[in-house]
């Protein structure tokens, strides 16, 4: 990290999301199970990680646990230095669901206005954070992802990826400098998977933002992210934390290349130990 | 004219029987025969099925006239008297709507503070389940000896009657909403009114809709029955009904009934074609599942 001096370790620049001895079950008795067990990890402003795992073992939870909508049994997260709570409260948080999750009634611009309208004081508020992540025009960041045309038209109207990026713009467009996006794009096909993680790419490289992405697709994660999370399940825990040293920008020639492979690998023999450990 | 007003699509009749109409270019739609064609072949199955009715009509009543009156009088009991059923049906539509907005509304506020806050909705749901449950004809004598043959307990015994179908619809799509939509505004900080106001609301749409088509002809056989227990009262359909039948004038009994059928249909029509307009975006969405 450039510029960073000992003492200066709590400012708010340098906390992304932190997460410390974070635990979280479900259920009591004898129903309980226990989702996340003990995870510590810290993600740096303005990088790109990865959460990769087998179904199950917790990937969603620890999302929801970062964005507020869960609250964890023990340990501490910190969103840009202050709780998933205050940073929901602050509009620093941009959430992509699973599902694309638009609102049928509203155009595709409007459905990408909808966070400007609501929380409006939220908005004021996190302009004072001062941290990456000024509001962009929600009619530009929808050219961006090649939606420019279809401004007008309701989300039926759109194809299942079309209707995906339109999720990705609603949550990048606000000025949230945080993005959590679980397992955005699961539902696609192998083509429109890779045609809308470009432009996810090509997006964040122009405004990076913190970004905490759940997938269990490695090519996925390889692509995107400066760091992989490398999960195993019953209960969750963090088994492997791969650096991607791949150089930025990175365009879609770099998924041939041979460094990309060499990761690949590198993520899938951890899920396979995963895997192994768990049998 | 939006696309969705077509009118070779036969709103009349899907819209009638609370039928979602089938979403354009589906399969049915015969692309070779011209919208005369496709007109005639849904117009004249109806056409044929009513002239078959009205000759089994005049067949019986020529039979036996203390059974069903002859069509012909019927009718020349609507073309003598217009006034009269005229002010006698504005009488029961007016109560009709009148007690369908009360009842509507109030189910649907009680609905929302339902959905708000869990207290009030285990408080309410056993009492409404009640309500529901109990006769509500037999709550109209007392609706007449509590608040006279007026206006007021017709729309009394109308309300209560609509009350139940539109507080359960009105639960149901307030409960509809993509739980995806909501981490999204939670996660925005979204108050519980903006929350509401965007999303539950909007989502409950369709089902408020579907409790319109279910409430309106309730609505209708709330006026009627109430007016049928107010013997002394002087209007409306129902008590012309009540009259001519104690007069032994069948004509003028199924004259009214026809006002009443007639009634119900504008009245759906008018919910269908709302529908129609407003929840254009539903019907998108549907076809694309
Ligand atoms: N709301 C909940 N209630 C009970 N159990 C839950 C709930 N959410 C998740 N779980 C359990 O926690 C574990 C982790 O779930 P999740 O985080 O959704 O996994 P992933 O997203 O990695 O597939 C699973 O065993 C799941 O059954
Ligand atoms: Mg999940």
């Amino acid at each position: 990290m450039v510029g960073m001096t000992p003492d200066a370790g709590q400012r708010s620049e340098d906390v992304g999301i932190s997460l410390v001895g974070v635990s979280k079950a479900f259920g009591r008795g004898d129903r309980r199970t226990a989702a996340l067990c003990d995870i510590d990890l810290d993600i740096a402003p303005g990088s790109f990680v990865s959460v990769i795992g087998p179904s199950g073992c917790g990937k969603s939870t620890l999302l929801r646990l970062v964005a507020g909508l869960l609250t964890p049994d023990s340990g501490t997260i910190r969103v840009l230095d202050t709780s998933p709570l205050q940073a929901c409260r602050d509009k620093l948080i941009g959430l992509v669901p699973q599902s694309p999750a638009l609102l049928p009634w509203r155009s595709v611009l409007d459905n990408v206005r909808l966070p400007f309208q609501v929380n409006r004081a939220g908005g004021r508020r996190s302009s004072a954070h001062r941290v990456e992540g000024a509001t962009l025009d929600p009619a530009e960041v929808l050219a961006a992802v090649g939606l420019g045309e279809a401004l007008e038209k309701r989300p039926a109207e759109l194809s299942g990826g079309m209707q995906q990026r339109v999720a990705v713009a609603r949550a990048f467009a606000f000025g949230a400098p945080v993005l959590l996006m679980d397992e955005p794009f699961s539902a696609l096909d192998e083509l429109t998977r890779e045609s809308v993680r470009h432009r996810l790419l090509d997006l964040w490289q122009a405004h990076r933002k913190t970004v905490l992405f759940v997938t269990h697709s490695v090519a996925e994660a390889v692509a995107l992210s400066d760091r992989v999370i490398v999960m195993s399940s019953r209960p969750g825990r963090i088994i492997a934390d791969i650096t991607i040293g791949i150089a930025r920008p990175r365009g879609p020639a770099v998924e041939l290349s041979e460094e990309f492979h060499d990761a690949e690998t590198q993520v899938r023999l951890a899920l396979r130990k995963g895997w192994a450990d768990a049998a | 004219m939006p696309p969705e007003l077509r009118a070779d699509q036969d709103p009349g009749s899907s819209a009638l029987v609370g039928v979602a109409p089938a979403p354009e270019g589906a399969p049915g739609e015969d692309s070779r025969s011209g919208p005369l064609r496709r007109g005639a072949a849904v117009v004249l199955p109806a056409l044929v099925a009513l002239v078959v009715v009205g000759v089994v009509w005049q067949l019986l009543a020529t039979h036996n006239r203390y059974l069903l009156p002859r069509p012909a009088a019927t009718w020349s009991q609507l073309a003598h008297h217009p006034g009269l059923f005229a002010s006698d049906a504005r009488t029961t539509l007016v109560e009709a709507l009148l007690g369908l907005g009360i009842g509507f509304v109030a189910a649907v506020v009680l609905a929302v503070l339902m959905s708000q806050v869990r207290v009030v909705q285990r408080a309410v749901m056993p009492l409404a389940v009640v309500l529901n449950v109990t006769p509500v004809v037999a709550v109209a004598p007392a609706m007449v000896v509590a608040f006279g043959f007026g206006r007021t307990p017709k729309v009394i015994v109308t309300s209560i009657i609509v009350f139940f179908p539109a507080l359960i619809n009105a639960l149901t799509g307030l409960r509809s909403s993509d739980p995806r939509v909501l981490d999204v505004m939670a996660t925005l900080h979204a108050s519980r009114r903006e929350t509401l106001w965007r999303v539950q609301l909007p989502s409950a749409l369709p089902n408020l809709f579907a409790a319109a088509r279910v409430c309106l002809p309730l609505s209708v056989i709330g006026a009627v029955v109430a007016e049928f227990v107010a013997p002394g009262s002087s209007a409306g359909l129902g008590t012309l009904i009540t009259q001519a039948s104690s007069n032994n004038q069948l004509d003028r009994v199924y004259a009214a009934i026809i006002c009443l059928a007639a009634m119900g249909v504008a009245l759906t029509l008018v919910i269908a074609a709302l529908e129609r307009w407003l929840l254009a975006w539903s019907r998108h969405a549907r076809s694309d599942r």
